[in-house]
């Protein structure tokens, strides 16, 4: 065969595959027809991956395509959630979207999307309620103890978040804006690392999840204190621990996982993703290595779950207006 | 502990694992047997496609890639005299004659062995080092790790290239390409310039290849076309007989002491493969009972030469899963790998991956008897592509180059940002600055940054902290002194 017959059964062998390519769009295929990619705008090990990761690991059985977790972390969300509008809307690109970059982030920097009406809401998988805890070995016990020495030495006392503007972030600016004490502010790049300064010393007080970084078992051995957690009631874990309603800060913050997608994914796309992700979270595997984390799944999808990113929505932004936080 | 180290081997002993890796592998010695394709700009390329596999298959490829390329190169040093890989330089002093004696059989087995003992040395010291290490660092608080990037700078700066200037020219623009996007601690832009790919910084895989690939095909191309041999490579090995094992017994001191060196190098930050090759064909040559076969065909410096390069793959990862300071060019694309698998090199990566961390050295180690049992059945295939026609393949790369930067974040002006990575690392090799400061630079910034603004926040803004903690202040007495030393010893090597 000469060399130019060659190239030319090439070409028409490249043409024909592009062709079918191009017919099988046009026809309506059945979703999903290719791996489902999960975008995660936070970083590497954090909770927020751990969780997507725990989703993916079981995904196929339900969805029939592997789940790919693609990490975007960076500009507080930013990234990813352009990614994410970018993205073709087909069903095939997911994110699994957290407070940060959808109902704080928007009050109070230029995101460059809405972040109510330029996505849809798929299905939420877990929340974890928020608290604040420090080592037990400081010299004061219990909020009121901590906020009485706060305000003795003003700026003197530390607080690590999981960054800036990230939901530990907003905690202490409702912890000061309602106390009234002053407390240094030092953002981590994500809980983890905030969680272990921590827990070497380096800071006094921290944000935690309820079982994260293992909080559960150093708070029983006595390592850990647990000044209040972020729910209305208070939580089963921890029963002696105070919400922050009743230390007198009015707050209420969970972390929650939820899938979101770019804007117009089909209706019968968005109902798929439902039905297979109800299935999904009854899944012993996936069960299993949730509680690992110390969370349990708590589903939410449709009209409620968009309900609840408003509320959200709303509430953080009343929060960040009272306390005179103004977008830049 | 012993139950995550099980579950870790079990992870690995998988078809599907040990088949990535013997494809990596299998892919980075055709690599490294091409002129003028590196281990690092494979890796490079190829990063973006392992995001789409499991941590531990994806891993594991580019690990294997990274090791068979250090092979690999060994293969046209020794049929062409053409190093395959900058590494594998000091393997054509002695190979080729070899070659030229009608050897080139045993050479390269020589070649082999030595590098598949010098690379299985090197990922032991790995896995004993590596936890121990990282339990230590756990400790260290802000002010401490930026005392250690500092000094990681100084160190990186000072001894990869041969001018210190040039080194730390390349690293301080590092730093500044790491400043590019979100201020970590006030949310603020910086750089950005209204250009909405730079929101994110600049992005770890585009600038990677087009650092270390794109910049490499213009080299390629400004390079004459030349035809490698007269006749094809593959035709020294015909009739070829196998080494001896007298020959290799010879060279068990030798393998052994370029081991040591090997890894010794490559736990260095900036250090690389072909800085231990060098000072394991010294040492060789110094020790060695016959020193004035050195450089005529002696298989003692194939071993020195080859023992010495493979013993950096696994040293290199020492620092960078650690410290997350990486050790090297090939190393810092393995960072990249790594984080974007959710896996977040530095102190804590063993407490928090244990077992995938486990896995992942598991098949680091199986990768050493796949790469010897690939080298010794498919030397002919190799062989094979020594002098495939770098018209054909320039462009294929440069395509690659494209499709990754795109599938990274499915975002062009990541493409875009690769090409103008690409150009920037041609000028930049052309005026011999060295490309690993830069790299290593702009990924330790943000630590870096991070640590020295938390560390200024809890002190209440006093500078005097990472002088009154003593470990912050070992760091940068240390880094003071590598920087002395550095400048004050060049001018002598100068003389010399």
């Amino acid at each position: 065969m000469g060399k130019f017959k060659f190239l030319l059964v090439v070409v028409l062998a490249l043409s024909l595959t592009t062709l079918f390519m191009g017919l099988g769009d046009s026809h309506a295929r059945k979703f999903p027809w290719k791996p489902i990619k999960v975008i995660v705008p936070l970083g590497a090990g954090g909770s927020h991956d751990l969780n997507t990761r725990a989703v993916a690991s079981v995904a196929y059985d339900y969805l029939g395509q592997p789940m790919i977790v693609q990490l975007m972390p960076g500009g507080g969300g930013k990234i990813a959630m352009h990614a994410l509008k970018r993205a073709k809307n087909d069903g095939h690109t997911l994110l699994m979207s957290s407070a940060s970059h959808l109902t704080i982030g928007p009050h109070v920097r230029k995101m460059g999307y809405d972040p109510l009406n330029d996505f849809e809401f798929v299905f939420m998988f877990t929340k974890a309620d928020y608290m604040m805890a420090a080592m037990a070995s400081q010299p004061w016990k219990g909020f009121k103890q901590f906020i009485a020495a706060a305000k003795k030495n003003p700026g003197k006392i530390s607080y690590g978040s999981s960054g800036i503007y990230g939901t530990g972030h907003l905690m202490l600016l409702k912890i000061m804006a309602d106390t009234g004490a002053k407390i240094k502010h030092i953002p981590f790049k994500g809980g983890g690392p905030a969680y272990r300064a921590g827990l070497g010393g380096h800071i006094d007080t921290f944000g935690a999840l309820p079982a994260t970084g293992g909080t559960l078992g150093r708070y029983r051995r006595g390592q850990v204190q647990i000044l209040g957690v972020c729910s209305k009631k208070r939580i089963k874990m921890f029963p002696k621990v105070p919400t922050m309603i009743e230390n007198g800060v009015d707050f209420v913050l969970a972390s929650k996982r939820s899938i979101i997608a770019p804007k117009g994914t089909p209706k019968e796309t968005i109902d798929f993703l439902v039905s297979a992700f109800k299935k999904l979270v009854k899944n012993k595997t996936y069960i299993k290595l949730l509680k690992k984390m110390g969370e349990k799944p708590s589903p939410l999808w449709g009209p409620a779950l968009k309900q609840d990113f408003a509320d959200e929505h709303a509430a953080f932004g009343k929060i960040l207006a009272s306390i005179g936080v103004k977008k830049k | 502990m012993i139950d995550q180290i099980l579950e870790g081997v079990l992870l690995a002993l998988t078809f599907k694992a040990i088949a990535m890796v013997a494809i990596g592998v299998f892919a980075g010695i055709t690599v490294g047997a091409i002129p003028g394709l590196t281990g690092v700009m494979a890796t490079a390329i190829l990063v973006p496609f392992s995001f789409f596999m499991a941590p531990e298959l994806g891993i594991p490829f580019l690990l294997g890639v990274h090791k068979g390329a250090l092979f690999g190169g060994s293969i046209p040093a020794i049929l062409v005299n053409t190093p395959g890989t900058p590494p594998a330089a000091a393997t054509c002093l002695d190979g080729y004659p070899l070659a030229q004696k009608g050897e080139a059989k045993s050479a390269i087995q020589m070649a082999l062995y030595s590098s598949t003992l010098g690379d299985t040395f090197s990922d032991i010291a790995l896995i004993v080092a590596a936890i121990p290490i990282a339990a230590l660092a756990l400790k260290f608080g802000p002010a401490d790790l930026f005392g250690l990037m500092v000094m990681g700078l100084t160190v990186i700066s000072s001894v990869t290239g041969a001018s210190v200037p040039k080194g730390i020219i390349s690293a301080l623009l590092g730093l500044l390409i790491g400043a590019v996007g979100f201020d970590a601690v006030t949310g603020s832009e910086r750089f950005t310039f209204g250009y909405d790919t730079l929101q994110g910084g600049i992005g770890l895989v585009p600038l990677l290849i087009g650092i270390f690939a794109i910049s490499e095909v213009l080299i390629q191309v400004e390079k004459k076309l030349t035809v490698l041999a007269q006749k094809p490579a593959i035709a020294h090995l015909k009739g070829g007989r196998s080494l001896k094992m007298k020959e290799f017994k010879e060279s068990r001191r030798t393998i052994f002491r370029s081991s040591i060196i090997g890894t010794i190098v490559g736990a260095i930050p900036g250090t690389g493969s072909s800085i231990a090759t060098f000072i394991g064909y010294g040492a060789a040559q110094r020790a060695s009972k016959k020193p004035e076969e050195f450089g005529k065909g002696s298989y003692e410096g194939v071993a020195a030469a080859e023992a010495a390069n493979s013993a950096v793959a696994g040293a290199d990862l020492i620092p960078t899963l650690t410290l997350g300071i990486p050790g090297g060019g090939t190393a810092a694309i393995l960072m990249g790998a790594f984080i974007a698998q959710g896996l977040r090199p530095g102190p804590s990566l063993f407490e928090e991956n244990a077992v995938t961390m486990y896995a992942i050295f598991t098949l680091l180690l199986i990768g050493n008897p796949i790469m010897l049992v690939q080298g010794w059945l498919l030397t002919g295939l190799f062989a094979a592509v020594v002098t495939i026609r770098q018209a054909i393949l320039i462009p294929c790369i440069l395509l690659f180059c494209v499709v990754g930067g795109y599938i990274y974040h499915n975002h062009l002006g990541d493409v875009e940002l690769a090409l103008l990575a690409g150009l920037f690392g041609y000028m930049f090799r052309k005026l011999k600055f060295p490309l690993a400061p830069l790299v290593i630079a702009y990924i330790i910034t943000p630590m870096a940054e991070r640590s020295f603004k938390q560390a200024l926040l809890l002190s209440g803004g006093d500078y005097t902290v990472f002088f009154t903690r003593p470990i912050s202040l070992f760091f940068i007495i240390l880094a003071a002194v590598i920087l002395g030393l550095s400048i004050w010893r060049k001018p002598k090597v100068a003389a010399e």
